[in-house]
């Protein structure tokens, strides 16, 4: 009878404790699933900003490209600005070297290093056309300037005989 | 005897309820907490992104107001080296300064008369591609004076889209009159630029 009492008791005891127990794993899953809740909350609220922030970003992601097109373009022209041939340059050298009385019939002119340029005028004498080449040997300008040929063309209004001449010549500098 | 019996046995039950409680306290505490650790941390991840986002779309912001500020200037700039052939106005800007030096333009040869049988579109036979741009060529044919010819080819600079004289080819139209200020006909070799 004692024993029973005491079983009693104790299982009196166990009880309270089951149920404490109890109450601790209930509160605890309450606790983690309004947590969740709540962080889920925060993690659709946060994944909404970040789709909109991707969007934003992809909008202006076109500025990104344009910018970066209009930077290219500016990179080319600039390129392109250095690479051009000084033309006023070479008019300017040729009309500054050619003496008085040259009269230039043609002037073949690129700026391909490959291909020379060819002059050619009347002069009134072999002198004049080598006067000329030496001009433009000395200019700074042109280089390798060789006589390809002089030939006699006619007599001038003063009587004196005219020279057919052939000047070929490589530009400096030119790519 | 019996009783006691009993009541031993709902003791054990309870000890083992007891025992199964705490390791169901231990699993939710545990699982719980692997649970939100997990959701905070990809919460914490996409709040990092989103802030990457912001910035980078705030730094976008900034360009796209300064890319609008210039606006006037990137025009010329799509000018310069626009992404289409559009031959005809650069021709007619050309005869425009060629008219405004008194000079006539007899040709306009686009191209250089090749097929260009690579071409895979319209827009882009005539050109040769060069890295990551296209140049086509063009030869133009002006009658008038020497000086004006020299104007001409010194105002190729100022031309809204960007053109680069390869070389020029000036002849005197009559052998028999004296000086270079007299009548010349004169051929301009250029390019002009397509951007890819």
């Amino acid at each position: 009878m004692k024993e029973e009492i005491n079983y009693a008791k104790k299982n009196t005891r166990l009880v309270s404790k089951l149920t404490l127990m109890l109450s601790v794993c209930l509160v605890l899953i309450v606790f983690f699933v309004v947590l969740g809740i709540v962080l889920k909350e925060q993690e659709n609220v946060a994944k909404v900003e970040k789709e909109f922030s991707e969007k934003l970003v992809q909008d202006k992601s076109q500025v990104e490209k344009n910018a970066s097109d209009l930077s290219d373009r500016l990179i080319l022209i600039k390129k392109l600005k250095t690479e051009r041939t000084d033309w006023d340059t070479i008019f300017k050298k040729i009309s500054d070297n050619t003496p008085a009385g040259l009269q230039l019939q043609s002037i073949q002119v690129t700026n391909d290093a490959k291909t020379r340029a060819t002059i050619s005028g009347i002069a009134l004498s072999d002198r004049d056309v080598v006067l000329f080449k030496d001009l433009l040997s000395n200019s700074g300008l042109f280089k390798y300037v060789d006589i390809e040929s002089i030939t006699e063309n006619g007599k001038a209004a003063s009587g004196a005989t005219q020279k057919l001449f052939v000047l070929t010549f490589t530009i400096a500098g030119v790519k | 005897m019996n009783t006691e019996k009993s009541a031993k046995r709902v003791h054990f039950i309870i000890m083992a309820f007891l025992y199964v409680l705490g390791l169901i306290i231990v699993i939710v505490f545990f699982v719980g907490w692997y649970y939100i650790y997990g959701l905070s941390s990809q919460m914490s991840k996409i709040q990092t992104e989103s802030k990457y986002l912001n910035k980078e779309a705030s730094q976008l912001s900034d360009l796209e107001l300064r890319y609008n500020k210039i606006a006037a200037d990137r025009n010329m700039i799509f000018e310069s080296i626009p992404k289409d052939k559009d031959v005809s106005s650069f021709i007619a800007d050309v005869e425009q300064t060629a008219k405004k030096h008194g000079l006539n333009t007899t040709e306009s040869v686009v191209g250089d008369q090749k097929t260009n049988s690579k071409a895979s579109k319209q827009e882009l036979s005539q050109l040769v591609p060069k890295g990551d741009y296209y140049i086509l060529p063009i030869k133009f044919t002006f009658s008038g004076s020497y000086g004006n010819f020299v104007a001409l080819v010194s105002d190729t600079s100022k031309l809204r889209r960007i053109a680069s004289i390869t070389g020029f080819d000036i002849k005197k139209n009559d052998a028999n009159t004296n000086g270079l200020s007299d009548a010349i006909t004169g051929t301009v070799n250029l390019n002009i630029f397509v951007k890819r």
